[in-house]
């Protein structure tokens, strides 16, 4: 019993203990987000700011086109959250209950593409959006993120494993197939809404690489992109950097800390991240 | 096997199929395979982003076999991959096997840990240029209580790529944490019941089911950890780009190099197809070896 207990004690220790390392960053970032230059530089760092100031915060909504950044993070992401749910459960609807000749070699060339590692296509979608004269616009950051094909895997599966029947009642009281999916279907997908819709949300918020190509001029900048810019403009001023990051960070934290099992369930299921 | 939508023809059917799956399909040609088959095709051309691509054949490709930087950037990415993948699968079983209890405490500790998977790369990599400054970041600071002298972590040739490795198993275990806990949640429970039974230990229960029947979760993380790693971008760019030198260059850090700095985009490509390859040919590998050591539980 004794032995069991003490097993108990260093797996808990062991626990806090990795979970500090996983915390301590974030709570250095926001302390040095309320502090000066000076104060961020001090050795060793303070474990709280000594002064705390809005400084660093007011520069980047001053200063800096935060707002903006911002506003174009949320066109960008609520885009993507919208229309993969809307394209990924009209898909995965198509592909689980109606009949096409040759779907499942279709089914096939969409997931295909799973296997093709995402730097591959940057250099010849960047061609594509240029031929169709997307460069430096939010459209093209949207467009070539819009089809997931995870997602319309996931919607496929859930909706082959619901039952069949109310879908055919309302065939028989005369829906078409468009009705049908929107008046039955769709409502009871809800849960898969919500999960799939946080992990686009995730996703689309952080995206860094795509729009990093895609824009050029600042006022088109989303979040990530425009805090990349920070670090060349405030190289040792680590409060600025800081209060970048956490702006950036907070309402992603927000959403897990209100749907963490969503997350961990939707997340556990993807297996793949994107 | 689901079955049809009764009640609808057939001939219906197609049309609506063709309708609800048009706008995805679209996308599908229009974002995946119109670039695959330019890349394709540019990886046998000279392509700058200005002028016309002109036809070089195998030059792309006979050019990296000989190219240093290449190389360089190979070497660095298997050392990286070498460095993180071991790593992470080891942490974040370890961890996953600790947190796989339904207790409060586990649930609050599991939020700490899921932090990395949702915060973006950028902020991460700012939190880790200030833990990484030499003279006033935390982990020197720390270190520095225990005698050791500054180490110029990202600075210097030496420790570049080890850092940037340190900061890649940090913010990637969240993810692979999560994978084992699903995986930990599928073992039966009266196994561990039947081996109580039998007298079996805490320890000897880890070794004999936990292990070999978390094996194929092992598989999972293992594979995808090694293509992700494989395609490290993010943190080289951020916070060393490529250097000093070319002692952080990445494969993947050189594709995006050759491409939109140096406007290289047939070679770029062609260096990418070589990626692909060599990812195919390890994840083979990988899906050989595994009957050596997975136990499939029926």
């Amino acid at each position: 019993m004794r032995k069991r207990s003490l097993w108990k004690i260093l797996k808990y220790a062991f626990l806090s203990f990795a979970a500090l390392l996983f915390f301590l960053p974030y709570w250095f970032m926001v302390v040095i987000s309320f502090e000066t230059p000076q104060e961020a530089s001090a050795i060793p760092p303070h474990w709280l700011p000594p002064s705390p100031t809005l400084r660093n915060y007011v520069r980047l909504f001053t200063q800096l086109k935060f707002g903006t950044y911002m506003l174009n993070s949320v066109i960008v992401t609520v885009s993507l959250v919208v229309g993969q749910i809307f394209l990924c459960s009209l898909c995965g609807y198509a592909f689980a209950r109606l009949y096409f000749p040759g779907k499942s070699v279709l089914f096939f060339a969409l997931l295909a593409v799973l296997m093709i590692p995402g730097v591959m296509l940057l250099i010849p979608r960047y061609i594509v959006l240029r031929q169709l004269g997307l460069t430096n616009t939010l459209t093209g950051v949207i467009f070539f993120q819009l089809l997931s094909v995870f997602g319309i895997f996931l919607y496929r599966q859930q909706i082959m494993s619901m039952p069949i029947e109310f879908e055919e009642a309302a065939v028989c009281d005369g829906a078409n197939v468009i009705q049908v999916f929107y008046r039955v279907v769709f409502p009871l997908l809800r849960a898969v809404h919500t999960s799939f819709g946080l992990l686009v949300f995730v996703y689309g918020w952080n995206l860094f690489l795509w729009p990093l190509i895609v824009l050029s001029s600042p006022k088109k900048y989303t979040l990530p992109v425009g805090l990349a810019q920070l670090q060349g403009r405030y190289f040792f001023d680590f409060g600025m950097m800081m209060a970048g990051a956490v702006v950036a960070t907070i309402p992603v934290i927000v959403l897990l800390v209100l749907f963490q099992e969503q997350i961990i369930k939707s997340m556990a299921y993807s297996g793949l991240k994107q | 096997m689901s079955r049809l939508l009764g009640g609808v023809p057939k001939k219906k059917q197609i049309s609506w199929f063709l309708i609800l799956s048009s706008l995805s399909l679209i996308l599908l040609i229009v974002t995946f395979y119109i670039p695959i088959l330019y890349a394709i095709w540019f990886a046998f051309t000279d392509y700058d982003a200005l002028s016309r691509p002109r036809f070089v054949g195998l030059f792309n490709f006979q050019k990296a076999f000989t190219d240093k930087v290449f190389w360089v950037s190979f070497r660095n990415t298997l050392v990286y991959t070498l460095m993180v993948v071991p790593l992470v699968t080891a942490i974040s079983f370890l961890i996953a096997l600790a947190l796989n209890e339904n207790s409060a405490f586990s649930r609050i500790m599991r939020l700490f840990y899921l932090l990395p998977l949702v915060t973006s790369s950028v902020a991460i990599a700012f939190a880790w240029r200030w833990i990484y400054n030499p003279s006033y970041g935390i982990l020197n600071t720390i270190l520095g209580l225990f005698g050791v002298q500054p180490i110029r972590w990202l600075v210097s040739p030496n420790t570049a790529l080890v850092s940037i490795a340190i900061l890649g198993i940090w913010a990637s275990t969240s993810y692979y944490i999560l994978i084992y806990l699903a995986g930990l949640q599928n073992i039966p429970e009266e196994l561990y019941e039947a081996a109580r039974i039998d007298g079996a230990s805490g320890w000897q229960q880890l070794i004999h089911i936990t292990v070999p029947l978390i094996s194929p979760t092992t598989f999972f993380v293992i594979v995808t950890c090694f293509i992700s790693a494989f395609q490290v971008f993010d943190p080289v760019f951020l916070l060393t780009n490529g250097g000093p030198g070319y002692s952080t260059y990445t494969v993947t850090f050189y594709i995006y190099q050759n491409g939109f700095v140096w406007f290289r985009m047939g070679y770029g490509m062609a260096i990418s197809w070589i990626l692909l390859g060599l990812v195919m040919i390890i994840t083979a590998v990988q899906f050989i070896a595994q009957k050596r050591w997975v136990h499939y539980y029926a």
